[in-house]
């Protein structure tokens, strides 16, 4: 049944953290340190699982609500780790916000999400760093209604970058203050 | 539609499996709907949930205008089941369509960008309506069922492998490609297309062509699988030659209609949303043959310009960054380029350090679109450039 693999790479795409789920710990409402570069200040209880390059932080099940964390994604190397054959955009070193927001769109759209409608970029200090923060909303691969936002910068050449994503009806509002407090609470190492 | 129920049906197919040697079934009539005591009325039945979940994906295009007029090809290419089809359109980039036992059609809009006329796009609608008529589905139940216990070929035949998952554009790939018809089905629907595309009315000519064009993207691109569709309708040269020659049999001429200015009416308002959608579907030499034959004077050439320069400023390095320059320039001495030009040409100088000429072409976006969404980071890159 090989012809059926590229849609379900898709799904497996986008559920991949939620596969990737062996080691749930514990994120308590204080400050914390990601990756080497930034840290966050978390406002309530989150749990974490680490998901290769990055971490992703959920309260409900990263299906209806997620942070992901990314620690430095360099040059070349695309948003999701996928399986199977699918091409996914990459980030290059050089690119503006705008290409940057482009490539968040595109490696969601990539991977089964439709209908990716990005807005309100502008200009946004990640931590010390100049950075850029964005919202967006799609169609999940099953055609319910998402939200995201996102925030980061590009520093020595590596992105930084944290995405929210969760349901529009009822799990991306209900955690939306919380994530805009620790979006405002990056500091920069 | 009657209601039905699963048990009943799931009994049936157990009866069903203990005969395996079953004569083909005859053509579905009119307004026919099967026993839910049969095998067909299991796989109705499963089809019908999964409309319903389709139905409410968010995926279907609503617009009433575009789904009257695909609707009315279905129709007039097969009057008399015009009643027992549904004809859901599926905003999805790619040259896809499908037809499930129920009567539910799936078109995708990667197919009618891709289609040049209304006999085009009838020839994709006339091949999927045969199979319904054909029930090659339940064909496919019986030849599955022959190779593989009961339970696994009625998944396998009512796309059930996914079924949770048929509301998405990946749930309904899943179900095309379990959907993949044995080849004597294929050329069965392919005449059978033909017979109505001839008796509607439109030139049969054009059923051939449509196939060539897979058959270009195909060859431009480089990857294994180009095409959901032509991973399941294999053989594709052979058939579009055959096509040819029925076609000719059939006497395709200048009195057959090909509906390329109704066609282009209805569909070129759609262009710029799906050549978004296949922008991120990131399959750029596939793109490039979509854009090509979009390209003939007196369509939207701004903005197939514009995407041509998308295109290349995706595809990276020094060469494509110039050709993607060109096509933004070319593109902006037409009315109907997208203000998103000029933020592309701004973009493309700012990454080229050549400041003086990114700050008018940001300035021209803000001043084609005041309200532009990223209006904020513009102004940020006004303020660092000369």
């Amino acid at each position: 049944m090989t012809r059926s693999l590229r849609p379900l790479a898709m799904l497996v795409g986008l559920s991949l953290l939620l596969s990737a789920c062996a080691q749930i710990t514990l994120v308590e409402p204080k400050r914390h340190k990601i990756g080497e570069a930034f840290s966050v200040e978390a406002q309530i209880a989150w749990s974490r699982l680490p998901a290769g390059k990055s971490e992703v932080w959920t309260v409900d099940g990263t299906r209806l609500q997620a942070i992901r964390f990314y620690k430095g994604i360099e040059d070349e190397e695309a948003l999701f780790e996928t399986r199977g054959d699918l091409k996914l955009p990459v980030f290059r070193a050089d690119m503006t916000a705008n290409d940057i927001m482009e490539f968040v769109v595109d490696s969601y759209s990539r991977l089964g999400a439709s209908q990716v409608e990005a807005r309100g970029l502008r200009p946004d200090d990640f931590g010390e760093a100049p950075g850029f923060r964005f919202e967006f909303g799609f169609l999940d691969p099953d055609g319910l209604e998402a939200e995201g936002m996102a925030s980061g910068a590009v520093i020595e050449e590596r992105l930084y970058l944290i995405l929210y994503t969760g349901s529009r009806a009822h799990y991306f509002p209900k955690h939306k203050n919380d994530v805009e407090k620790l979006l405002d609470s990056v500091e920069t190492i | 539609m009657t209601p039905r129920r699963p048990l009943t049906a799931l009994a049936a197919l157990g009866f069903f499996c203990a005969s395996c040697a079953t004569p083909p079934p005859p053509d579905i009539q009119p307004g026919e709907t099967p026993s839910e005591e049969t095998v067909e009325g299991g796989l109705w039945m499963h089809m019908d949930r999964a409309e319903e979940s389709l139905k409410t994906s968010g995926r279907v295009v609503q617009d009433p205008a575009l789904n009257e007029y695909v609707r009315g090809i279905v129709c007039r290419l097969g009057p008399e089941y015009c009643g027992d089809l549904r004809v859901y359109i599926v905003r999805s980039p790619g040259f896809n369509a499908s037809m499930a036992p129920n009567g539910m059609m799936s078109v995708w809009t990667g197919l009618i960008l891709r289609s040049e006329n209304e006999a085009q796009l009838a020839t994709v609608l006339g091949h999927e309506l045969s199979h319904y008529v054909k029930r090659h589905s339940l064909k496919r139940w019986q030849d599955l069922r022959a190779k593989t216990d009961g339970l696994m070929a009625f998944q396998l035949a009512t796309g059930m492998v996914g079924l949770g998952l048929i509301g998405s554009v990946a749930g309904l790939a899943t179900y095309g490609s379990v959907m993949e018809f044995s080849r004597a089905n294929e050329r069965e629907a392919d005449r059978g297309g033909l017979h109505f595309m001839v008796r509607a009315g439109y030139d049969p000519k054009e059923a051939s062509k449509i196939w060539a064009r897979l058959i270009e993207e195909r060859d431009a691109s480089d990857e294994e699988k180009p095409s959901l569709f032509f991973s399941t309708h294999p053989q594709s040269e052979e058939r579009q030659a055959t096509l040819a020659k029925l076609a000719e049999e059939m006497g395709g001429g200048a009195d057959y209609d090909v509906g390329r200015e109704r066609f282009l009416a209805l569909t070129s308002q759609w262009h710029a949303e799906w050549l978004r959608d296949e922008l991120r579907n990131r399959q750029l030499e596939r793109f490039h043959v979509v854009l090509d034959h979009l390209s003939e004077p007196g369509g939207n050439q701004g903005l197939v310009l514009f995407y041509r320069g998308e295109a290349h400023r995706l595809e990276g390095g020094e060469d494509a960054r110039q050709k993607a320059l060109e096509a933004y320039r070319e593109a902006l001495r037409f009315d109907d380029a997208p203000p998103e030009a000029h933020r592309a040409l701004g973009l493309v100088y700012w990454s080229m350090k050549q400041g003086e000429e990114a700050h008018a072409a940001f300035a021209n976006y803000l001043e084609a679109a005041p309200e532009a969404q990223d209006r904020q980071m513009i102004e940020y890159y006004l303020e660092r450039t000369p």
